[in-house]
């Protein structure tokens, strides 16, 4: 396995009325190729910034990358000029943004859409490009895609959407596919086949997949690795499996716990959820010591002062923590 | 109606549309026929998927849309039949929280005063007394006292739904209607809203209709469980029995497409339902789930299954069932 793409100590501030809010604050993440690392964490926490960062779209003049490097296969995306920004957005790396309703012209045919950005990256007819089009709407499952590329987004259903997207991003074989919270607002029987669909692509065409989530859900389905964030800093990395079973930060325990999972085997007894303590600190406020600190059961005066270091626990599996041994399990 | 029932929907239905000039009318049957009883301080929860007419059911329950046919009541009361003024004063007994508490608290108005509306329009307690029955319904929910003078855009979205949630408690209601209250609240907090509904249920002996897409969440908090498909209940039963030994195919689909958290042993490969569900305007002949069914068969394209008893009060409608073949026919697939 190689390394296609690897963020060293990205730092990005916004600057906001209150003061320098530090967004993401020294994330360090690699990507293999042909894996699916998803990366999970409260709203807010600096998830889609890192995306956008990768994308060469932090909003400017309000964000700003202050250091650190974005490694491409060696290139650095931080200083890569606009031009070839361009080339690398859509042919290299994609990505498919939350908000699906919003990403889709509502003025144009999904087939020309899809047509647009194929004619954008490589060298072809525009007779070619539509070609391509209908292949890759039948490659997202939409049968008798001659009908579908002529339909307008608002004549598609949420999940038909979704696929048109999957199919415009993936146009132009890109390496790096980046999905944004894909299915926040698909019912759970759409989502589970955009779940599958994903999986079948990504078996065929090897395409690398960073999936941005909240649902630990999504992440069990899809993710070969996991990293979680907690404002704007990653606290613990691993594979699915380390994460899902063996969360050893108390704030990924906490995410984990406080949703109410689907049980079959149910008895009379009902037990009441965890809680994770609502975020009362703005970025803005956060001190120099561990994000998670002022809502941390745990919490000790080190916790306060020093931001713990991530450190390999287990093969791959890293925690950020300085009292991980007396970390509990919930 | 027995004792024990506070709400008894009978064959409700709401159709929107009608007449046009120069078309056909076309009728969107967003609740077609829909029966459940909840009894008093339990929580009855209703699940289905966008579409599936949960919110037009929970508007039609509160009389908050016109209601096409059957009847709602409410304690002994013929909610349904209820006209201007009479409505009014029942309401009092039934209030609703919505999905997002971002745009139901109205932006200019602390949110003290926002609680403390429904006690002055209904008139309840004397009026000198009702500042600290607002401190005290923000006690009840968990907010500081000191919020009142806020407005909603200082506080977070959690404490906006606990605002909602103490707003509509003010009226002292019998049933709470909630309509997806969780969705549209970060995914940390949903658990903190959650064990306060919880709590004030126990504490308080609440009922609550509960409507939701996220089975999950419905197995948390609700004691009878009815499930919607386009308009109808497909399936109705107790929670246990119900999650652990649903007998629709459309629940079985739906319980197996939510992604499991926790590795599961025996994880066999699910089958996802296919397409979308068809449109409530140009409804199909037979069972509405028909066309995504995997195991329907040719009498469910032409014949309308009924709901019936399949024993102990669990209530499904299928035409399979009738013959006891699915579970059979379905084999491990959607188990």
């Amino acid at each position: 396995m190689t390394t296609i793409l690897s963020i060293r100590d990205l730092i990005v501030d916004f600057k906001t009325r209150a003061g320098n809010a530090r967004i993401l604050n020294e994330i360090s993440l690699e990507l293999n190729s042909g894996e699916i690392l998803g990366i999970v964490g409260e709203p807010g926490c600096g998830k889609s910034m890192t995306a956008l960062s990768v994308m060469g779209l932090v909003p400017s003049p309000s964000g700003k990358i202050i250091s650190g490097s974005i490694l491409l296969e060696g290139e650095d995306l931080v200083r890569a000029s606009t031009t070839r920004m361009r080339q690398i957005r859509g042919g290299i790396i994609s990505m498919i943004f939350q908000e699906q309703v919003h990403s889709l012209n509502p003025m144009y045919r999904v087939g020309d859409q899809i047509a647009e950005s194929v004619l954008l990256h490589e060298d072809v007819t525009k007779t070619d490009a539509w070609e391509r089009a209908l292949e890759m709407l039948t490659k997202v499952g939409m049968r008798e895609p001659e009908i579908w590329a002529r339909a307008y987004p608002h004549e598609l259903s949420r999940g038909l959407r979704l696929r048109v997207e999957i199919a415009m991003a993936l146009s132009c074989r890109p390496r790096i596919l980046i999905l944004d919270e894909p299915t926040a607002a698909l019912d759970v029987t759409v989502q589970a086949q955009i779940f599958d669909l994903l999986k079948d692509l990504q078996r065929e065409t090897g395409t690398a997949i960073i999936l941005i989530t909240d649902d630990m859900g999504a992440i069990s389905e899809l993710a070969d690795r996991v990293a979680v964030m907690c404002a704007g800093n990653i606290i613990e990395t691993g594979t699915t499996e380390d994460i899902l079973s063996d969360a050893q930060h108390p704030y990924t325990r906490g995410l984990i716990a406080c949703i109410p999972h689907l049980e079959t085997d149910l008895s009379e007894k009902r037990l009441y959820l965890s809680e994770l303590k609502e975020a009362v600190l703005t970025p803005e406020e956060l001190g120099q010591g561990c994000a998670f600190a002022p809502r941390c059961p745990y919490n000790t005066l080190v916790c306060e002062e020093i931001r713990p270091p991530i450190k390999s626990i287990k093969g791959v599996h890293s925690v950020a923590c300085h009292n991980i041994k007396y970390v509990v399990a919930v | 109606m027995s004792e024990n029932t506070l709400l008894e929907v009978q064959d409700l239905k709401v159709h929107f549309g009608g007449k046009k000039l120069f078309r056909k009318a076309q009728i969107v049957h967003a609740v077609d026929g829909v029966s459940f009883t909840v009894p008093k301080g339990k929580a009855f929860g209703i699940l289905g998927e966008s579409g599936a007419g949960k919110t037009t059911t929970a508007l039609a329950v509160l009389r908050l849309v016109p209601l096409t046919d059957g009847t709602v009541r409410i304690d002994d009361a013929e909610f349904s039949a209820l006209r201007k003024n009479e409505l009014r004063e029942a309401r009092h007994k039934v209030q609703i929280i919505f999905q997002d508490p971002y745009s139901s608290l109205n932006p200019h108005r602390r949110i003290g005063d926002i609680v403390r509306e429904p006690l002055d329009l209904m008139d309840i307690g004397l009026e000198t007394d009702r500042d600290q029955m607002v401190l005290d319904l923000f006690v009840q929910v968990g907010l500081q006292p000191e919020l009142t003078l806020l407005f909603p855009h200082q506080i977070s979205g959690g404490q906006k739904q606990q605002v909602c949630l103490a707003r509509a408690l003010a009226t002292k209601p019998a049933l709470i209607v909630c309509d997806e209250p969780v969705s549209a609240i970060d995914i940390s907090v949903r658990a903190q809203i959650l064990n306060l509904m919880r709590k004030l249920q126990e504490d308080l002996g609440l009922t609550y209709l509960f409507f939701s897409r996220d089975p999950g969440v419905v197995q948390y908090l609700c004691d009878h469980v009815a499930v919607m498909y386009l308009g109808q209940v497909v399936e109705q039963a107790d929670r246990i029995a119900l999650f652990s030994n649903p007998q629709h195919p459309y629940t079985k689909a739906l319980l197996a497409a939510v992604p499991k958290v926790r590795p599961q042993v025996g994880n066999e490969k699910k089958v996802p339902l296919a397409g979308d569900p068809p449109s409530p305007i140009n409804l199909p002949m037979g069972c509405r789930f028909a066309d995504r069914c995997p195991v329907a068969f040719e009498k469910c394209y032409r014949v309308v299954p009924e709901l019936k008893d399949r024993g102990n009060g669990h209530m499904a409608s299928c035409h399979l069932l009738d013959k006891g073949l699915v579970t059979a026919k379905l084999g491990n697939g959607l188990e």
